[in-house]
C-alpha cells in the first residue's frame, strides 16, 4: 500500500475505494488542468477585487488636481482626465463586471432549469411554442438583443443583470430541455413514476442531477461572454451609468485623450485578463465534466 | 427529405409571425412614446402639452387604437412596402435602410471573406500539426483572440497608428463608386478587426471537428492503405469536417452583424449597426422596430438555408 504510485486508485482492506485527502487531489488537478488553474486563480482574484477593491487600492471617485499623470510612482497606473487613480477605477470595474457576470449568470440559470424542465415535462403546445420562440430569439446576436432588452427595462444595474440572465437563458433552456427528455425517457424513472414518485420529487432527484455537468460546461463557457457583453453596453455607453467606474466606458472616455496611451490599455487589458481567467477556467469545466471532448482542444 | 424540408417550410411564417409579435411588443414595452417625443424639447428633457395637443398627437400616429388594431395596422403596411418614418429624423425608413445597407453589406462581406479563410485554415492546420509548436501557437492566439474584446482591439487599431505616426484612417466616409481607394481602406480594417475576433470562435471549432474526423476509422484505414498525408486530409477528412462546419454560417453572420454594431461606431462608418446603435439612444422606435425585423428575418432565413444544406449534406438528418 506504502508502495502505492502517487496518483493512483488506493482501496481499503475492503477494497472500497479511498478518496485522496484533499492536497493530493488539488495537486492532481493543478498538474492535469494547468490552464484551468490558472483561469481559476485569475478569477479568484477577481472576486477578491471585486469584494474588497476599493479597500485595497482606494477611493475610485476622489478628484484630485493631478489629471493625467503618466503611470508610476503614487499612481500606479496614473490618472485620468478627472485626475482619479487609475488603478482605483480599473479595480472597481471589477466589481461592476464580476456582479453582472454572476448575478446574470444565477438569473439565467434559475429560469433556464423552471422554463426547460417545465417544457420537456409539460410536452404538448406549450414545449411547441416555446421552442420556436427560442429558435427566433437564437437567431439573433445576443449583443444586439441586450441592447433591444435594456431599452426597455432601463439603464440600470439591475435592468441590465435581468437582460443579461434572460439572453443566457435561451441557450440553456434547450440544454436543459435536452437532458430533461433524455433522463425522463430512462427506464428507472419510468420505474420511479410506477411507484408513484410525485413529478417534482422526479425532476428533483433524477433530472436535476443529470442536467448539472451540461448546464456547468455551458455556464463557464458564457462568464467570459457576461464580461464582453458588459464591456460592449458601456463601451456604446448603453451600460450601467455613472459613477460605477466601468471597464467598457473607461476605454470609450480614452478616446478624447488619445494622447495617454495608459488610458486606454489599462481597462483593455483588465477586461482581457478577466475573460481569459473565465475561459480557461471553461475549458477545464468541460474537460473534466465532458470525457469525451477531453483534449479536443 | 421531401417532408423535412416541407415541414421546415410551413414553420417558416410561424416564426416570422412570431418575431413581429417580438418586435411590435418590445417597441411597445419600452418607456416614452412619439408623443412625448413631440411634445418635449429636443434633448428630450419635459414632457409638456395640454391634453388637447397630446390626443391629437395620438390620433395622428394611430395610438388610440387598441393594441391589436395598432399591430394588424403596422403589419398591413410592412407587407404592402409602406415602412413608415423615423420620429427622429422624419425620413422615410426605406430610403434610410437603402442609404445605410450597402455601407454594412459591404462591411460584411469583407469581414466573411476575411474570417472564413482565416478561421477554417488555422483550425485545419492546427489539427493537422496537432501538438506541435505550430498548434501551440495558434491555439495560444486562439485564446487570446478569444478574450481581446473587438472594441478594445478597434480602439487599438485606431490608437497605435495614431500614436506612434500620427496617421488616422481617411475621415469622412466615402461611398465605394466615389473614391474606391479611400473606401476600401476605410473599410478593410474595421472588416479585419471584426474579422479577427470572430475566426477564434471558428477556428477552434474547426480544428475540434477536423481532430474528432482524423480520429475516424476510415481516415486510419486511408493511411494504412498507403494514401499520402496531403490526400487524406484534403479528401477523406477536410470534407467531413466541413458538414458540422456548414451550421455555423449562421452564427458566422450573427457574430458579424453584432461586430458591424462595435465597429462602426469606432471607425465612424454610417451603416445598419450604427443606426440601430443611434435609434436606440434617440429612442426612435420605428426604425428600432423595423430594424429587428429586417434583421431577424435574414438570420430566421440564414438558419433555414443552413438546415436545409445540412441536410442535403449529411442523410442522417433527413430522417430524424
Amino acid at each position: 500500500m506504502s508502495a502505492a504510485e502517487p496518483g493512483a486508485a488506493v482501496f481499503d482492506e475492503y477494497g472500497v475505494l479511498v478518496r485522496p485527502p484533499l492536497r493530493r487531489r488539488l495537486r492532481r488537478l493543478l498538474r492535469q488542468h494547468p490552464l484551468g488553474a490558472f483561469g481559476l486563480l485569475i478569477v479568484i482574484l477577481m472576486i477578491v477585487l471585486a469584494a474588497f477593491g476599493p479597500l485595497i487600492a482606494g477611493d475610485p471617485t476622489k478628484l484630485s488636481p493631478n489629471i493625467l499623470a503618466a503611470p508610476g510612482g503614487e499612481y500606479w497606473f496614473g490618472t485620468d482626465g478627472l485626475g482619479r487613480d487609475y488603478f482605483a477605477r480599473v479595480v472597481a470595474g471589477t466589481r461592476l463586471s464580476i456582479s453582472l457576470a454572476l448575478t446574470a449568470m444565477t438569473i439565467g440559470v434559475g429560469i433556464a432549469l423552471l422554463w426547460g424542465m417545465t417544457s420537456a415535462y409539460a410536452a404538448g403546445l406549450f414545449d411547441l411554442l416555446s421552442q420556436r420562440v427560442l429558435d427566433m430569439l437564437l437567431a439573433f446576436p445576443g449583443l444586439v438583443l441586450l441592447l433591444l432588452l435594456a431599452q426597455v427595462t432601463g439603464r440600470n444595474w439591475q435592468s441590465i443583470a435581468l437582460g443579461m440572465g434572460l439572453i443566457f437563458t435561451m441557450g440553456m433552456v434547450r440544454i436543459v430541455r435536452g437532458s430533461t427528455l433524455a433522463t425522463l425517457s430512462a427506464s428507472y424513472v419510468e420505474a420511479a413514476r410506477v411507484i408513484g414518485v410525485t413529478p417534482f420529487r422526479i425532476l428533483w432527484r433524477h433530472v436535476l442531477p443529470n442536467i448539472a455537468p451540461p448546464l456547468a460546461i455551458y455556464v463557464a463557457a458564457l462568464l467570459g461572454a457576461a464580461i464582453l457583453f458588459e464591456g460592449a453596453l458601456s463601451f456604446l455607453a448603453l451600460g450601467v451609468p455613472p459613477p460605477n467606474p466601468s471597464w467598457g466606458r473607461m476605454l470609450v472616455e480614452s478616446r478624447d485623450f488619445w494622447q495617454h496611451t495608459h488610458l486606454s490599455i489599462f481597462p483593455g487589458v483588465a477586461i482581457t485578463l478577466a475573460v481569459l481567467g473565465f475561459n480557461l477556467l471553461g475549458d477545464s469545466v468541460r474537460d473534466i465534466f465532458d470525457p469525451r471532448l477531453r483534449g479536443a482542444d | 427529405m421531401r417532408t423535412y424540408v416541407i415541414r421546415r417550410l410551413l414553420l417558416l411564417p410561424v416564426t416570422v409571425i412570431l418575431l413581429s409579435i417580438f418586435a411590435f411588443g418590445l417597441v411597445r414595452l419600452v418607456p416614452g412614446s412619439v408623443v412625448d417625443a413631440r411634445l418635449s424639447n429636443t434633448m428630450g428633457a419635459s414632457a409638456g402639452g395640454t391634453p388637447e395637443q397630446r390626443a391629437a398627437l395620438e390620433a395622428h400616429f394611430g395610438l388610440d387604437k387598441p393594441v391589436h388594431v395598432q399591430f394588424v395596422n403596422w403589419v398591413g403596411q410592412v407587407l404592402t412596402g409602406d415602412f413608415g418614418t423615423s420620429w427622429l429624423t422624419r425620413e422615410s425608413i426605406m430610403d434610410t435602410f437603402a442609404r445605410r445597407m450597402p455601407v454594412t453589406a459591404q462591411l460584411l462581406f469583407l469581414t466573411l471573406l476575411l474570417y472564413i479563410p482565416i478561421g477554417i485554415g488555422t483550425g485545419i492546420w492546427s489539427a493537422v500539426r496537432r501538438n506541435r509548436p505550430d498548434d501551440y501557437g495558434i491555439r495560444f492566439l486562439t485564446v487570446l483572440f478569444l478574450a481581446i474584446p473587438n472594441f478594445w482591439l478597434a480602439t487599438l487599431v485606431v490608437l497605435i497608428p495614431l500614436v506612434l505616426w500620427h496617421y488616422a484612417l481617411p475621415a469622412p466616409y466615402e461611398q465605394l463608386w466615389h473614391n474606391p481607394g479611400t473606401n476600401m481602406l476605410q473599410m478593410i480594417v474595421p472588416a479585419a478587426v471584426a474579422a479577427l475576433s470572430g475566426a477564434a470562435v471558428l477556428g477552434r471549432l474547426a480544428r475540434s471537428e477536423m481532430l474528432e474526423v482524423l480520429r475516424q476509422d476510415y481516415v486510419r484505414t486511408a493511411r494504412a492503405k498507403g494514401v499520402s498525408g496531403r490526400i487524406v486530409v484534403m479528401r477523406h477528412a477536410l470534407r467531413n469536417a466541413m458538414i458540422p462546419l456548414i451550421t455555423l454560417i449562421g452564427l458566422v453572420f450573427a457574430d458579424g452583424v453584432a461586430g458591424s454594431v462595435i465597429v462602426e461606431q469606432i471607425f465612424g462608418l454610417p451603416g445598419m449597426g450604427r443606426l440601430l446603435v443611434d435609434s436606440i439612444f434617440a429612442n426612435d422606435l420605428p426604425v428600432v422596430q423595423l430594424w429587428m425585423l429586417f434583421f431577424g428575418t435574414a438570420f430566421v432565413l440564414i438558419n433555414l438555408a443552413v438546415d436545409l444544406s445540412y441536410a442535403v449534406f449529411d442523410p442522417r438528418i433527413r430522417f430524424q
